[in-house]
């Protein structure tokens, strides 16, 4: 395969040698040290083929053995060049097409990246791009040891990074830090308080001295479970208090709405087309920005071959003008968005306690619509509040040496 | 003794000088089964046809009888026949 590019690549004639004996021609080639090849004899004429240049000096072997010489084809770049010499454009374009093909593939093309999981993926690109790693990034110059580097410097939630470039395509893999979990520190000592007003309906002391018995009314703040705790000698002891307290407890909420709301929408303004082509950015239009404009809009459709995106694409960027309109808003209507918030807030803010009812009374008044929400639920109101253990042991020790004096 | 040591020592270079000259001026001949020859050490092709292929080497006249019979590359000292080679003959 190589030999026989180097043969194209040199040019060589394939021809006939006619006469009574060609095996004489032959020996004179082969003794004068010219390379001959692919002799084929069919009836009493041989065929052989020759480099172009070594074809030139045999017309006096040729003489010498009495044979004709006959050339049947013409092979190799040489010949390709002479056919199209005249023609100048297409071998500039060839030419042309050589050098363009050899500058594209100094450039990156595509960016790739897989194992991202929390980490935004706008966000990973833009420090590619700050530590040198874009699409239209110059490969030869850019280390990728040290852009990987820098991106975990920069982002902290990346583990391990690796940028792996194969032609005109970089990959980039990520397996990013496994954060650890939030471990409660059991050392410190802590009551157990009521998070909200509440009944009691059961309560199960893991830890602690509690207070309080199913049935009894708690309001917010109150201690349930003390953390101080006597021991077996008669002596203080501090411990972190843990409880489970399931309390009834009473959610109020209220919402308001006016009569005529201002409601704001876009209207579109401008569309300005950009074509990027690597790192070259050719502008559709010479519109400038409008300072009017108060939203924009921006879409990036690149050109996909081949299950290749290709570095040639069409960014559109849409301009839109903010209005404001007032809207006055009917009963109907106002109900539908009161109970929309107050379903919100009951997902959000509810979200750990199990509602058993809810109560929604809506009526109007001065201009506006209002909407009280009661929710009946069912929670655990316990929450920890950590003692100050210095202040505790130095009351505890006076309070015991009072009493010792007494 | 020293005369009869230098005599054994002429006679052993005189030996392997005749084996050297033997090994370099005999053709060398590589085949691959019947389909292919390498011949190192030829001194020209006296007969082509695509039945019968004659060359001539230092140690005499060596013919390839066959069907399709084609020399493949030629170069001054060496040549490669291919094609189905049935029967070689050496006329020393």
């Amino acid at each position: 395969m190589l030999l026989e590019f180097v043969r194209w690549l040199q040019g060589y004639v394939y021809f006939k040698i006619i006469g009574k004996s060609p095996e004489r021609f032959i020996n004179i080639v082969t003794k004068n040290r010219l390379t001959i090849w692919n002799t084929v004899k069919k009836d009493s004429t041989l065929y052989a083929s020759m480099y172009v240049r070594d074809y030139k000096d045999i017309r006096e072997f040729a003489k010498k053995s009495r044979v004709r010489l006959k050339i049947v084809s013409r092979h190799g770049l040489p010949f390709f060049i002479k056919k199209y010499k005249n023609r100048v454009g297409v071998l500039v374009g060839v030419f042309v097409f050589i050098i363009v093909v050899y500058i594209m593939s100094c450039f990156v093309w595509t960016i790739d990246v897989t194992g991202l999981e929390t980490i935004s993926y706008s966000h990973l690109l833009s420090t590619l791009k700050e530590n040198g790693l874009y699409v239209g990034a110059y490969k030869k110059n850019a280390s990728f040891i040290t852009i990987s580097r820098d991106t975990m410097l920069d982002i902290e939630d990346i583990g391990w990074m690796s940028i792996n470039v194969i032609g005109s395509h970089a990959s980039v893999e990520i397996k990013e830090k496994a954060k650890s979990p939030k471990v409660e520190n059991t050392s410190v000592p802590a009551n157990v308080k009521a998070s909200t007003d509440g009944l009691i309906l059961s309560i199960n002391t893991y830890q602690g001295e509690a207070f309080f018995e199913e049935g009894s009314a708690v309001v917010k703040d109150q201690l349930l479970v003390s953390g101080v705790v006597e021991d077996k000698l008669g002596g203080v002891k501090l411990v972190r208090a843990n409880a489970q307290v399931i309390a009834q407890t009473t959610h109020k909420q209220t919402f308001e709405v006016s009569k005529i709301i201002n409601t704001t929408g876009f209207k579109e303004e401008k569309t300005r087309k950009r074509l990027n082509i690597l790192w070259l950015d050719v502008p559709f239009s010479f519109a400038f920005a409008d300072e009017k404009a108060s939203a924009m809009r921006f879409q990036n459709d690149s050109l996909y071959l081949f299950d290749t995106f290709l570095p040639v694409s069409v960014s559109t960027q849409r301009l839109y003008e903010k209005q404001y309109k007032e809207k006055a808003l009917n009963d109907k209507k106002a109900q539908e968005i009161l109970l929309t918030w107050a379903r919100l807030y009951e997902c959000f803010n509810l979200s750990d306690a199990q509602v058993k009812s809810r109560n929604y009374e809506f009526f109007e008044s001065d201009g506006k619509y209002t909407l009280e929400c009661t929710f009946l639920c069912v929670e655990d109101i316990a929450y920890k509040s950590e003692i100050d253990a210095k202040n505790i042991t130095i009351d505890r020790v006076l309070q015991s040496e009072k009493e010792n004096t007494q | 003794m020293k005369n009869s040591k230098d005599r054994k020592r002429g006679e052993n270079k005189t030996r392997t000088n005749a084996v050297k000259e033997l090994f370099y001026e005999l053709p060398q001949l590589q085949f691959d089964y019947n389909k292919e020859v390498v011949i190192e050490g030829s001194k020209g092709v006296l007969e082509y046809t695509q039945q019968l292929i004659r060359i001539n080497t230092s140690a005499g006249l060596m013919c390839f009888y066959g069907k399709s019979l084609n020399l493949k590359c030629i170069s001054s000292s060496e040549l490669i026949i291919n094609g189905y080679i049935e029967k070689v003959e050496f006329i020393a």
